[in-house]
C-alpha cells in the first residue's frame, strides 16, 4: 500500500506542476494576471457544452460517429473518458486554456482559472473585498464574541466579498502544541464551529440590513485541530501553497477505556455528523471531513467524466487514487510521516490533494491572486477594516482578564481585618472581600467562552454566587446583639 | 410578518388539497404522471405548487408519496370522475394525517414554528437539554395559544444535543394526542441528537436545514454507561411504536439506537427505499458494522427520511406545498421559548439556591437567641420558595437532584419547629 500510494503520490505531484506553474509565475513576475494570460497563445484545449449544461475543458483524443474520447486533467492529474454524442450540445474546438497552461491553468473545478462572470464591480467601479485574518487561537481570540464584532464590522463596508483567512496556530487554551500532535479533544471545540458558522452565514444572509450579501471565501493557509471544522462552511475555498487542513484525526479513539463501547460510538457518531453537517452547509463532500476523522475510515477516488468521484473503499485500479486507508497493521502511518502529515490513516489536506479532489477550487499565494481567481481580474480594493484589531483585542482583552482573575484572587485571600478588629473593621474587610468577588464575577460572564482553565482559580460563578451569600450571612450573624 | 400571496396558485392548492382529503381512503389512485424519463405513474396527486407536484404512488400494499419536479414531468392526466365518487365520511378520517390539516377560513395557512432547544443563532445563550430546558409540558400548555391563534401548521424547528428519557413519551404523546390532530406537525432539523431525535419521531414529516443531522440515540448513564437489559428492550419497544406512528421504518432507529448496521435500497422506478439492518443486503450503506447512527441533511432527503433541505423558513414553508400563508402563533413560539429560557436559569439557580438553604438551615439551628434565629429562618423560607417555584416550573429537577414533594414538606416542617 505505502509503496503504491507513494508513487502515485510522486507521479501526480509532477503533473501538478502543470498545473499550477501559472499562477506562480505571475505572482513571480509581478505581472497582471490578466496582461499574463493574453501574452501568449499556444494550441488550446477543447471545451464540449453537454445538453445538461455542464461544460468541460479536455483535449479531445478520437471522434467517431457517436462518441467523443477525451483526456481532462484536474489539479495536474489526467484521466481519459468518453462521452456520448448524444449527451453533447456542441464541441468548441481550441476554444479553452492553452495545452501548454502557459496562460491559465485547466478548466475544470479545482484550478484558478477565474471566473469572469462573477466580475462585478462596486458602484464606484472596482469590487471590494474585506479579509479577515483569523490568525490567532481557535476557540480564544477567534471565538463567537470576537467573530461577532468583526461581523458588525464587515457590516459597515458592506464588501462584495468576504475572505475568511485561516491561520491559526495549533494550540488550545492559549498554550501552543506542536502541529503533529493530533488532538481528537478538538471535536469538543466543533460547537464554537458551529456557534461562528452561524455568524458568517446565516446571520448575514437574515439581516435585512446588508444590502448586498458578500460573496464567503476561505483561503486556508493553516487549519489544524479545532480550526479545521470552520472552513468547511465557507462555499469556495482556496489553499495556499504550503497550507495544511485536519489535525483531528482519531475521533473514534476519543472516549477509549471510558464506559460502554456503544455509548462510545454514540458519541463519536454525534461529533462525527455535525462536523459533516457543516460540510454540507457549505456545498463540500462530507466524506472529506470523515476522512480527516476516523482512523479506521477507507476513502479513495477517481475521476469519472472529469468529475471527482469517492470510493469508500481502497483503489482496485491504477486510475483510482487512496486518499486514507484503514490504519490497520501494516498499513499503519509510520511516526515520520504522521509528524510530518504524510501519513494517510487520516486526512490531512495539503494544496496539491485538496485541488485534486475538487476541495479547494485554487492554490493562491496571495490576495490579489485570490481574487483573480475569484474571477476579479481587474482592480479590486480591499476594504480596511478592523478585523485584525478586534482579533488581537479580544485575546488581549482575554490575557488581561485572566491575569485580573489571579490578582483578584490573591486579593481576596489577602484581605485583612484592620485594627482594631472590631464590628466596623470585620464589616469593612467583608465589604472589600465581596467587592472583589463581584469583579471576579464580571471578569467570568465578559471572557468564560476563551478562559483557560488552567490559568485561573478554580472558581465559577455559582461558587462565586455561594460565597457571597456566605460573607452576607456572616455579616447578619456578626450584627450587635 | 411575510406573507405571500397568489390567488390562482392558491385556489388550484386549495381544490387539489379538497381532492386529497377526498380520495384519502379511497383504494383508487387514479391520476397519472408522464415523466421525462418514459416512467408513468399512476397515483394520486396530493399537493402541488409552482414548480412541483407532490405523487402518491402505490406499490403493492404500501403507499408512497414523491416529489417532482415540474421540468421531469411531460404530462399529468387528472382522474376528475374519481373525486366526486368519495364521501364526506371518507373525507373526516383523513382528518388525522399529520399532512391534511384544513386551511384557515381564508384559505391562508397559519405557521407557527416552535424552538425545540435554542437555534445556533441564540448564541449558547442556555443549555439544549431535552427535559430540563426544552419541557413536553411547556408544548403542552403551548396548544390552546396556538388554536386560539388560528395555527394550521406547527414547525418543530429542532437543535438539541439530547436530554432525559423520561421525557421522550411525554414528548411523544403531546405530538401525537395533542399536535397531529390539530396541526399539520413537521419537523425541522438543525441538530438532533438522541432524546431530541427521538421525541419528535412520531412526527411523520422530517425537513432538514443544510446542516441538519438527526441520530445518535444511544441511551446512557454517567461515564457512558450505555443502558442495557430489560431497560434498553423497553426503549427499543418504545421506538418501535413511535416508528409506527411516524410511518418510518423501525430499522433505521434501531441503529440510532444500538450498533446495528443498516443498508438500504432505492428502487429507481418508484423512489421507495427498502431498509436492511445489514451492510450487504441494500445498495446503500447507511450504518457500518459497529458503529451507531446519525445521519445528516442530504443523506436524509436521499433515501426519503427527509423531505427537503431548506435554510430558511420561507423555502420550508413552500417546500411544504405552500404559496399562500402567514407566520402565526407568536404568543405559543413566546411561551416555549421563555420557558426554556426559565427552565435554564433554574438549572443554574437550583444548585446555588439549594446551597444557600442548607447552610442558612444549618447556621439557624445553631443560634440560641430567639429573634436572630428567626431571622435566618426568614431567610431559608425564601430560598426555600425560590426552589419551589424551581420545581414547580419543572418536576424534573426534583429527579435530577433527589427531591420531590414530601422533601419540601419535611423542609416547611423543620422550618417551623426551628421558629419555636
Amino acid at each position: 500500500m505505502k509503496t503504491s500510494h507513494m508513487l502515485l503520490g510522486m507521479a501526480a505531484a509532477g503533473l501538478l506542476a502543470l498545473g499550477m506553474g501559472v499562477p506562480m509565475a505571475a505572482a513571480q513576475s509581478g505581472s497582471k494576471p490578466a496582461e499574463k494570460a493574453e501574452a501568449a497563445k499556444p494550441a488550446s484545449k477543447d471545451i464540449i457544452v453537454f445538453k445538461s449544461g455542464k461544460q468541460v475543458e479536455c483535449e479531445i483524443i478520437e471522434e467517431t460517429d457517436t462518441t467523443v474520447k477525451v483526456k481532462v486533467s484536474i489539479a495536474g492529474m489526467s484521466a481519459e473518458t468518453v462521452y456520448q454524442k448524444s449527451e453533447i450540445l456542441t464541441i468548441q474546438k481550441g476554444a479553452g486554456a492553452p495545452l501548454d497552461g502557459s496562460a491559465k491553468p485547466a478548466a475544470t473545478k479545482g484550478t484558478t482559472k477565474p471566473d469572469a462572470k462573477k466580475d462585478v464591480p462596486s458602484e464606484d467601479g472596482a469590487p471590494t473585498v474585506y479579509v479577515v485574518r483569523c490568525t490567532g487561537e481557535f476557540g480564544r481570540e477567534v471565538c463567537a464574541t470576537s467573530i461577532s464584532r468583526v461581523v458588525d464590522d464587515i457590516k459597515k463596508h458592506q464588501p462584495d466579498v468576504m475572505v475568511m483567512e485561516f491561520n491559526h496556530p495549533f494550540s488550545q487554551y492559549g498554550e501552543e502544541t506542536p502541529d503533529f500532535l493530533f488532538d481528537p479533544g478538538s471535536f469538543d471545540q466543533l460547537e464554537i464551529a458551529r456557534q461562528i458558522s452561524t455568524l458568517i452565514t446565516d446571520r448575514i444572509r437574515d439581516d435585512a440590513e446588508w444590502t448586498k450579501k458578500p460573496r464567503l471565501v476561505g483561503y486556508i493557509k493553516k487549519a489544524l485541530g479545532a480550526a479545521s471544522f470552520l472552513p468547511f462552511v465557507c462555499p469556495e475555498i482556496y489553499f495556499a501553497p504550503d497550507a495544511l487542513h485536519g489535525g483531528i484525526g482519531g475521533l473514534e479513539h476519543m472516549f477509549d477505556g471510558v464506559g460502554d463501547k456503544v455509548a462510545q460510538e454514540k458519541q463519536y457518531s454525534l461529533r462525527m455528523k455535525r462536523a459533516e453537517g457543516i460540510a454540507e452547509k457549505g456545498g463540500h463532500e462530507p466524506r472529506v471531513v470523515r476522512a480527516m476523522s476516523r482512523i479506521d475510515y477507507v476513502l479513495s477516488y477517481r475521476l469519472v467524466g472529469g468529475r471527482v468521484e469517492f470510493l469508500e473503499r481502497m483503489p482496485e485500479s491504477a486510475d483510482e487514487w487512496l486518499l486514507t486507508d484503514d490504519g490497520e497493521s501494516e498499513r499503519r502511518d509510520q511516526v515520520e510521516d504522521m509528524i510530518r502529515y504524510k501519513g494517510n490513516d487520516v486526512l490531512t489536506l495539503d494544496s496539491r490533494t485538496a485541488e485534486q479532489i475538487g476541495f479547494s477550487k485554487g492554490t493562491v499565494a496571495d490576495l490579489r491572486e485570490l481574487m483573480y481567481a475569484l474571477g476579479y481580474t481587474r482592480d479590486y480594493v480591499e476594504v480596511k477594516g478592523r478585523s485584525d484589531d478586534i482579533i488581537k483585542g479580544w485575546g488581549e482583552e482575554v490575557n488581561k482578564g485572566e491575569s485580573n482573575l489571579r490578582r483578584l484572587a490573591d486579593q481576596y485571600a489577602n484581605v485583612e481585618v484592620r485594627a482594631p478588629g472590631q464590628y466596623r473593621e470585620r464589616t469593612a474587610a467583608r465589604s472589600q472581600r465581596k467587592s472583589v468577588l463581584r469583579e471576579m464575577r464580571g471578569i467570568f460572564n465578559r471572557y468564560r467562552e476563551s478562559l483557560n482553565p488552567r490559568r485561573i482559580p478554580q472558581l465559577d460563578v455559582q461558587a462565586i454566587d455561594v460565597t457571597i451569600d456566605q460573607i452576607d450571612q456572616q455579616q447578619r450573624l456578626d450584627g450587635p446583639p | 410578518m411575510p406573507r405571500i400571496r397568489n390567488t390562482i396558485k392558491s385556489l388550484m392548492l386549495a381544490l387539489v388539497g379538497a381532492c386529497t382529503l377526498l380520495a384519502a381512503t379511497t383504494s383508487a389512485l387514479a391520476d397519472k404522471l408522464h415523466l421525462k424519463d418514459g416512467r408513468v405513474l399512476e397515483g394520486e396527486i396530493i399537493r402541488e405548487g409552482e414548480g412541483f407536484v407532490y405523487f402518491k404512488v402505490k406499490v403493492g400494499s404500501i403507499e408512497q408519496e414523491q416529489f417532482f419536479m415540474t421540468d421531469q414531468i411531460v404530462k399529468i392526466e387528472r382522474d376528475t370522475e374519481a373525486a366526486p365518487a368519495k364521501t364526506g365520511t371518507e373525507t373526516a378520517s383523513k382528518s388525522s394525517s399529520s399532512a391534511s390539516k384544513a386551511p384557515a377560513a381564508d384559505g391562508v395557512r397559519r405557521i407557527a414554528i416552535m424552538n425545540f432547544g435554542p437555534p445556533s443563532s441564540w448564541q449558547n445563550e442556555i443549555d439544549t437539554t431535552v427535559g430540563i430546558q426544552i419541557s413536553a409540558d411547556a408544548w403542552k400548555r403551548a396548544v390552546p395559544l396556538l388554536e386560539k391563534d388560528g395555527v394550521t401548521d406547527v414547525v418543530v424547528r429542532i437543535n438539541s444535543g439530547g436530554g432525559l428519557l423520561l421525557e421522550l413519551q411525554r414528548f411523544m404523546d403531546v405530538y401525537e394526542k395533542e399536535y397531529k390532530p390539530k396541526f399539520r406537525t413537521v419537523a425541522w432539523i438543525e441538530s438532533a441528537i438522541s432524546a431530541a431525535a427521538m421525541s419528535p419521531w412520531v412526527l411523520e414529516e422530517f425537513y432538514f436545514l443544510p446542516e441538519g443531522n438527526i441520530g445518535a440515540c444511544t441511551g446512557f448513564s454517567g461515564r457512558l454507561n450505555a443502558i442495557k437489559g430489560p431497560q434498553l428492550e423497553m426503549v427499543l419497544y418504545q421506538m418501535e411504536e413511535a416508528s409506527r406512528k411516524g410511518k418510518k421504518d423501525p430499522k433505521i432507529m434501531r441503529a440510532m439506537q444500538i450498533q446495528e448496521p443498516l443498508s438500504a435500497t432505492i428502487d429507481e422506478r418508484t423512489g421507495q427505499v427498502t431498509w436492511f439492518q445489514d451492510v450487504t443486503s441494500g445498495d446503500h450503506l447507511v450504518n457500518p458494522v459497529g458503529q451507531v447512527l446519525t445521519i445528516t441533511a442530504n443523506e436524509a432527503v436521499k433515501l426519503k427520511l427527509g423531505k427537503a433541505v431548506v435554510a430558511t423558513p420561507d423555502e420550508l414553508a413552500r417546500a411544504m406545498g405552500y404559496q399562500e400563508y402567514v407566520w402565526a402563533g407568536n404568543e405559543a413560539i413566546a411561551f416555549v421559548d421563555k420557558n426554556m429560557r426559565d427552565n435554564d436559569k433554574a438549572d443554574k439557580n437550583w444548585q446555588v439556591t439549594a446551597e444557600k438553604y442548607q447552610r442558612t438551615v444549618g447556621v439557624a439551628a445553631q443560634i440560641q437567641d430567639r429573634q436572630r434565629r428567626g431571622a435566618e429562618v426568614g431567610i431559608a423560607r425564601r430560598h426555600l420558595a425560590e426552589l419551589k417555584r424551581l420545581f414547580s416550573g419543572n418536576p424534573n429537577f426534583a429527579l435530577m437532584y433527589g427531591t420531590d414533594e414530601e422533601w419540601f414538606r419535611e423542609q416547611e416542617e423543620l422550618l417551623k419547629r426551628l421558629m419555636r
